[in-house]
């Protein structure tokens, strides 16, 4: 039994696998929040398909990329609940999850998630045969720059995931770059599931101690600082956290 | 039966967990600061304490675990502040807290964080008990509040506009400290002069509680910028040392007029500023003179740490105030505020 947990936008979407079958689904797009939903809506699909928290033998949560907050949220929940019950945590890209919500066709995909300010985080994937492949990794992109070089490559394409608010309206009726439905378009924790299918197979667990979210950008703060601050770079040394560790004897 | 307290901290920059028996005893307190990595922007930055946030809070719960001895399945409740702070660093608390709390079914303890600070004072003083006053005093807040009981809170006021913390820092900041600047403040001022410069002291009639630093921090400013366009010298360790006593003198002066009012003996203090030598002195000098009792919450219990989230989650849990999953952070909410599900 297998749980996975997909934070990474606006949408909430918790899944339950038992060796390949699904089991059950909660996803939701009504505007709640991730830190109030969450964690009740893992309590209330667990119930309702009479899984026993004690026999989950992993979960699986987004990595990355999508909402900096979002993924914390999903992770740190994940996080906690791997430690706790001692099971294998798995981490799978935001952009594989959703790639795998258009199940075998012959176009081309391109997931896109929107990272703000015009820009994109996109990947690019197509299926060989029934098993989908990706052909770029992720990356972050300005819309309009992406949307010019697929225009230019000359192949049917289909777009999936929220990033698809900006991309859709720079495509001009172009006749071989096509929107996933809307319904396609958000991520879901059971796509989550089929991606992670690999890397359960191959075991490549992470580890709670020291999983960290795939942003891809930096905080805009570091960014900033780094360009004015162009000339210390070359002899930056940076800092880490200091543990401070007290045991009191009274 | 012992009773034992799982503690998380996340409201800033410090991810910190604790393991308490009993509510008192601090078994472990372990504290991952991010300070010197804030310390290059000049002042900590929402998104960056997030990211370690999330990186330390499984770590900093198991060595908690491991430093106090005992496992998850020992734990009685898990206590975690859910605000005020940063949201996006609360979130990560709050997040860890409730998945801990479902994966084991221990029941989950939401604290308010500066109601922790207060309960800092039960851990470094085992003998203080309610009734008594406490001077609340750190970046985000300045108030004095009247803890009656364990349960039993009312502020007698708090500042209109800047927390005494903030006032410390932005003029460090101006005076050109790093980041965090109110220490450096205080070791300057111990070479000045504080009657060099008379800055003034607002709100300062006799039962007024409320603060206000505003004033304050727009003088000492206008002091330095005036001598500057002049071009003179500058005295910097008399700056210090008159607006450090600029702000002690109101906090100690409400806290002691306060006390009178109510007929209360015991002064604690709380928050990240109680660590101000200048103002320890001047309320350790004020309770002499009044024959009060003072207590503080010496060394690391004086900054953000998840023990004193835990003592006042034991006493929560002993009044059964727990939460339910649904538990969300707050940046803003007042000492005192509902957290809990009320039981039917």
């Amino acid at each position: 039994m297998w749980l996975a947990i997909e934070t990474s936008s606006l949408v909430s979407s918790v899944a339950v696998m038992k060796e390949e079958h699904l089991l059950g689904e909660i996803t939701m797009q009504a505007g709640l929040t991730h830190s109030e939903q969450l964690v009740p809506h893992i309590d209330a699909l667990l119930t309702m398909a009479q899984v026993n928290k004690r026999d989950l033998k992993g979960i699986v949560v987004t990595k990355g990329p999508g909402s900096f907050t979002g993924l914390r949220i999903g992770m740190g929940t994940a996080k906690a609940m791997a430690y706790a019950l001692q099971i294998p945590l798995y981490g799978v890209s935001t952009l594989d999850g959703l790639a795998h919500n258009i199940p075998y066709t012959t176009h081309q995909i391109c997931t896109v998630v929107d990272a703000q300010k015009k820009h994109v985080y996109a990947a690019l994937y197509t299926y060989d045969r029934s098993t989908l492949v990706s052909i770029e990794a992720p990356f972050v992109i300005e819309a309009s720059h992406l949307v010019e070089r697929l225009e230019a490559q000359g192949k049917e394409i289909i777009f999936v995931g929220d990033g698809i608010k900006r991309i859709a309206p720079l495509v001009k009726a172009h006749p071989l770059l096509y929107m996933a439905n809307p319904i396609y378009q958000i991520p879901k924790a059971g796509s989550l599931l089929v991606a992670a299918r690999s890397e359960i197979a191959a075991g490549n667990i992470e580890s709670p101690m020291d999983m960290v979210p795939q942003y891809i950008r930096r905080s805009e703060a570091e960014v900033l600082w780094e360009e004015k601050h162009k000339d210390e770079l070359d002899n930056l040394v940076e800092p880490t956290v200091t543990v401070v560790d007290t045991v009191y004897k009274l | 039966m012992s009773v034992y307290t799982l503690a998380l901290e996340s409201s800033c920059d410090e991810t910190s967990a604790a393991v308490l028996k009993d509510g008192r005893l601090v078994l472990s307190n372990v504290i991952s600061s991010q300070v010197p990595i804030h310390q290059k922007f000049g002042g900590v930055v929402p998104e960056v304490a997030s990211r370690h946030h999330i990186e330390q809070v499984i770590p900093v719960i198991d060595k908690a675990l491991i430093d106090a001895g005992i496992t998850l399945n020992d734990i009685d409740h898990i206590g975690v502040t859910y605000g005020p702070g940063l949201v996006g660093a609360l979130l990560v608390g709050v997040a860890a807290a409730k998945g801990l709390s479902f994966a084991t079914g221990i029941p989950l303890v939401p604290v308010h964080h500066m109601e922790g600070h207060i309960f800092a004072n039960f851990l470094a003083n085992p003998e203080l008990e309610p009734p008594f006053l406490s001077l609340v005093v750190s970046g985000g807040h300045t108030m004095i509040v009247h803890v009656k009981g364990y349960e039993e809170f009312h502020i007698l006021g708090q500042t209109r506009d800047d927390a005494a913390g903030e006032a410390f820092d932005k003029i460090a900041r101006v005076m050109g400290f790093p980041y965090p600047g109110g220490p450096h403040i205080d070791a300057l001022a111990k070479e000045g002069n504080p009657e060099a410069i008379e800055f003034p002291k607002a709100l300062s009639e006799e039962g007024n509680y409320e603060f206000s630093f505003s004033g304050l921090k727009s003088s000492v400013l206008n002091y330095l910028n005036s001598k500057n366009l002049k071009g003179e010298d500058i005295n910097k360790a008399d700056v210090a040392a008159s607006f450090q006593k600029a702000i002690v003198d109101v906090l100690v002066e409400k806290t002691r007029h306060a006390a009178k009012a109510l007929g209360e003996t015991k002064i604690t203090v709380a928050g990240g500023v109680s660590a101000n030598k200048g103002l320890q002195v001047a309320l350790e000098t004020m309770c002499k003179e009044e024959g009060f009792t003072y207590y503080k919450p010496s060394g690391i219990l004086s900054t953000d740490n998840a023990a004193m989230i835990g003592c006042r989650a034991y006493y929560m849990a002993q009044a059964g105030k727990f939460s339910d999953l649904h538990l969300n952070a707050k940046p803003n909410v007042p000492i005192g505020a509902v957290s809990w599900v009320e039981a039917e």
